[in-house]
């Protein structure tokens, strides 16, 4: 874990310093897209979500619907296999379980309870924000890609966070994000597919 | 002249012991330290309620607690305001002064966290053997699937493959308090989102008002240290509340009360005694006798106790009241030593009975039995002695006799010694309408509701409502004390009070409580949580027709059948906590001592008080204490002190009886005294409504004082010019000085100054009327 973490740390600076041009340029660039995304002031899309985990035979997957509000609410509902329904409102969660025992099951509880969430919120959010400063708080962010189709590579700064989650990928085209994957330290790996749907008239 | 050669010596012996004895006392004085911890006040525990609330305001959560907001001007600024909650919480948690420092930061809860989850399988109340069964796996494994679908995944995943059966959620959600205070920024905000909160346990007790006031200078200056360093200036503000934070401010307002009322009282003393004897020089020595008394009387304390008390410096001092007199006495009596040389033998033999009958009073304070009254009663004999020592033989070698023509104005005052005994019939009319109103006030006449006592009772203000109630912590004022033989026979019965806890929560009697068995569960419950684990192979057997329907992976989850094997062997106690703040608070709240212990269950949000008493009334070993009930051992501190005064009382009799060896006299003294107090008593109840134990510490030093008018007037053979004045002078210089604390806003000095100003003024008109020996009748009217 340690010796990976050092090494991918270093292969991150041999690149800066091999690339010390580039990155200005890859900064421009970044610039631009999160300028781009940052235009649109509410999404919303359907999303399909597909988990591989070590603790499981067989990969399980689950969909629904997902509506952001710039600068900070982001709500997301599970249709399939189970119906529940998160809502971050800045960095309160609020989420709400299906039926157990009889008992719909309703939280509230900070963001900073849960770092695993938090990574996937945080690093959602802001991009769909265009708020790089925000993003760059918490993740080394790179670029690649180049024209309308651009992919993110985001790695956690925080130690903690980086214990549990070993990289972030984000891939889009324009201001559409398209697919989050999230890599664990464990191996375990989340991939999130989004197809936009139109803002419904109001 | 042979007696010039006899004296000159002398003069020098004793001013020469003098130097000595203060340099010596100096010394003592300057090392002694000066404690402040009220405690020492309250009485030794009659009772085991009592005791418990003794212990519990010494050394409880709930006095040393401390809540702090900190308010940014607007909601923009709350993110600045969150920041600094983070720093200042990382500030005091680095400070040695501080036990625990809590601000809402999950990251500051992973070591506690890892300790439960350690413990998980005999903490958690779901540990059955049903649990473990075959069918109870499998409804895990269906539990588990669900949530590893669910959006709740991240919670659950870190912890899933340890445990598969979420014992630590079941954990967290019964520990998690009932109101929990609104996260933002990852820290404790109030509902308006701009103040964010914090809370800070001191490791000193509530009482230890220097302690307290260490801590509270430190969680300021931490606050600015942390907010000065940023860039711009964003107006936020700090409050601070909490029983310690109110102890500072009310003795620093105290401290400012008594000093800036003594330097009245000093002055105005000092213009009278100026205005009426016209010589600064006696001015200047008058303070000797009271300068050197009250170091003889701390040194004498600091010696036997080893420190001071905040209290016995501040009590002791009003003592000056009764000191300066000796210095009037001896200048006075100078007067007429020129004309008689052995005309001031009776007054000589007064002082002498005047220091023995005062300090009989506070002989009875010193065998109280309390720590507190015991100093007090030192410091007042010491320094009573040593003052009339100095007045009698260092004075005398300073204080010049004055021009007769000085005291000539005031003659006509030393004839109302003459016109007094007129008084005598309505003297006895108020002390008998006096004794009526006392009597028939019986138990009311006493308020033992003292604020004064109990950090927890004195005002607590808005800001300190608002921060609690977002804090959830409620008032804290109710703690149930679980006892047993054992530890593990208190955590017994504390489990078997939970039902009934648990009952008055659902009916909104209180919100929540907080026992600790939670964390450290009895032996028979931890044995019956292990023998519910089955050991590896049978877990193993169990695992694989349970979840053989499910999704999970049996493989995955062997760190869980490992932990289940090693809980098999695992027992708890409060060690496994040490150095978290689960261990901190559990430390709080097992107490063992004497070969007793105890375990302390904090309710919170206590709505329905007489519900809770009533549900808790037959349990075993159960006691409710309301921190706030200090009445009882107020009562009991004032049923000895009164018992004290009795005592007191009954030996300035002896010692008049034995002294004077004429019990017409002594008859005539004692009365005096008696009938002053009593009507000195009715007439605070008529003004203050209701007496305290201030007011009653108060009236023995009233008696004192007036034992000395009574023993002035009661020795002279016929009223005498010089005496009368003196007595008059005396008791004239007393009721400035304490008129002047009376006038305090300070309960605590306004209610003994109130009594002996009235006390002093009572006493010099009944020592005249009744003390002086009956005159013939057909002496001369004046």
């Amino acid at each position: 874990m340690n010796h990976r973490d050092a090494r991918r740390r270093f292969l991150i600076t041999l690149a800066a310093l091999v690339c010390a041009a580039p990155a200005r340029a890859n900064d421009d660039e970044l610039t631009r897209l999160f300028a781009e995304l940052g235009t649109r002031r509410e999404r919303h899309a359907r999303f399909v979500e597909r988990k591989h985990s070590a603790l499981l035979k067989a990969p399980i997957e689950s969909s629904g619907t997902m509506v952001f509000r710039s600068p900070d609410i982001l709500e997301r509902r599970t249709v399939e296999p189970q119906r529940e329904s998160v809502r971050i409102e800045g960095s309160v969660v609020t989420y709400e379980g299906p039926p157990v025992r009889g008992r719909t099951q309703k939280q509230t509880f900070a963001l900073t309870e849960a770092p695993l969430l938090a990574a996937l919120v945080e690093s959602l959010r802001a991009t769909l924000a265009g708020n790089l400063a925000e993003l760059r708080r918490h993740y080394d962010v790179t670029k690649t890609g180049a024209g309308q189709a651009w992919g993110l590579t985001l790695i956690p700064r925080e130690r903690a966070l980086r214990d549990t989650v070993d990289r972030m990928e984000l891939r889009g085209a324009g201001s559409d994000v398209n697919e989050v994957e999230i890599v664990e330290a464990s191996g375990d790996l989340t991939l999130l597919r989004i197809f936009p749907l139109p803002t419904p008239a109001k | 002249m042979s007696n010039e050669i006899r004296r000159r010596p002398a003069w020098a012996v004793r001013w020469s012991a003098w130097l000595l004895v203060t340099i010596a006392c100096g010394w003592l004085v300057a090392r002694a330290t000066i404690v402040t911890d009220i405690t020492a006040f309250l009485p030794g525990p009659a009772t085991r309620e009592q005791a418990l609330l003794a212990q519990q305001l010494r050394d409880g959560v709930s006095a040393r607690v401390m809540l702090l907001g900190i308010e940014a001007g607007n909601a923009d600024a709350a993110l600045t305001a969150a920041q600094r909650s983070q720093q200042l919480a990382a500030a005091l948690r680095a400070d040695p002064r501080f036990a625990f420092v809590a601000n809402g930061d999950p990251a500051a809860f992973a070591a506690d966290r890892d300790r439960l989850f350690d413990a998980r399988y005999l903490l958690s109340a779901q540990i059955t053997p049903q649990r473990f069964s075959v069918e109870g796996l499998r409804d895990a494994a269906t539990e588990l699937e669900a949530l590893l679908r669910s959006s709740a995944a991240p919670l659950v995943k870190p912890f899933a493959a340890r445990d598969p059966t979420g014992e630590l959620l079941a954990i967290l959600s019964a520990l998690k308090p009932a109101r929990a205070p609104i996260a933002q920024h990852g820290v404790w905000f109030d509902e308006t989102g701009r103040t964010a909160l914090l809370l800070a346990t001191t490791k000193a007790p509530g009482f230890d008002v220097d302690a307290q006031a260490e801590a509270t200078a430190a969680v300021r200056a931490a606050f600015s240290a942390v907010n000065l360093n940023s860039s711009e200036p964003n107006g936020l503000q700090l409050h601070l509340t909490g029983p310690g934070v109110f102890a500072v401010a009310s003795r620093a307002a105290i401290q400012q009360d008594a000093q800036r009322l003594t330097l009245i009282a000093g002055v105005a003393v000092a213009l009278l005694l100026l205005l009426v004897l016209r010589s600064p020089r006696f001015l200047l020595w008058a303070a000797l006798p009271t300068a050197t008394g009250a170091l003889v009387g701390l040194a004498a304390v600091a010696a036997v106790f080893g420190s001071i008390h905040g209290i016995t410096l501040g009590f002791g001092l009003t003592l000056i009241g009764e000191a300066v007199d000796y210095a009037v006495y001896v200048q006075v009596q100078r007067q007429s030593e020129n004309v008689r040389p052995d005309a001031n033998k009776p007054l000589w033999r007064a002082l002498w009975l005047a220091v023995l009958t005062s300090s009989a009073g506070f002989i009875a304070m010193m065998v109280s039995g309390f720590q507190g009254l015991m100093q007090l009663g030192l410091m007042s004999i010491a320094g009573i002695a040593v003052a009339a020592i100095v007045a009698r033989f260092l004075l005398p070698d300073v204080l010049r006799p004055l021009e007769p023509a000085r005291l000539a104005p005031f003659a006509p005052l030393a004839r109302l010694a003459a016109y007094a005994p007129r008084l005598r019939v309505p003297i006895w009319l108020a002390a008998a309408a006096a004794m009526v109103l006392l009597v028939a006030r019986g138990p009311a006449l006493w308020n033992d509701e003292l604020a004064a006592i109990s950090p927890l009772a004195r005002g607590s203000g808005e800001m300190d409502a608002h921060l609690r109630g977002n804090l959830g912590l409620g008032d804290l004022r109710f703690v149930v004390a679980v006892e047993g033989a054992t530890l593990d026979e208190a955590l017994t019965r504390a489990e078997a009070l939970e039902p009934r806890l648990k009952s008055l929560q659902g009916s909104a009697a209180i919100v929540g409580f907080d026992s600790p068995a939670n964390l450290v569960p009895s032996e028979a419950t931890q044995a019956a949580r292990r023998a519910s684990l089955p050991d590896e192979a049978e877990l193993r057997a169990r695992l694989k027709p349970a979840w053989a329907n499910s999704a999970l992976r049996p493989e995955a989850f062997e760190p869980f059948v490992a932990d289940v094997q090693r809980a098999r062997s695992q027992r708890l106690a409060a060690s496994h906590y040490a150095g978290t703040a689960l261990g901190q608070r559990l430390a709080a709240q097992l107490v063992q001592k004497d070969g007793r212990a105890a375990a302390l269950i904090t309710l919170t949000g206590v709505n329905d008080a007489a519900a809770v008493a009533a549900a808790l009334r037959s349990a075993a070993g159960v006691t409710l204490i309301d921190l706030t009930d200090v009445q009882t051992l107020v009562a009991d501190y004032r049923v000895h002190a009164a018992w004290a005064a009795l005592g007191g009382g009954l030996l300035i009799v002896l010692i008049l009886a034995v002294q004077l060896r004429d019990a017409r006299t002594t008859a005539r003294i004692a009365t005096a005294v008696a009938v002053s107090i009593a009507i000195t008593a009715a007439a605070l109840v008529l003004i203050e409504g209701r007496l305290t134990l201030f007011h009653l510490v108060a009236l023995l030093l009233a008696a004192g004082i007036g034992s000395n008018y009574a023993l002035f007037f009661g020795l002279q053979a016929s009223p005498s010019a010089p005496v009368t004045l003196s007595v008059i002078l005396a008791s004239a210089t007393t009721l400035i000085a304490f008129t002047a604390l009376a006038a305090s806003s300070t309960p605590v000095l306004h209610m003994i100054g109130i009594t002996v100003a009235i006390g002093a003024s009572v006493a010099l008109v009944v020592s005249m009327a009744l003390a002086a020996p009956v005159p013939e009748p057909e002496v001369r009217p004046a």
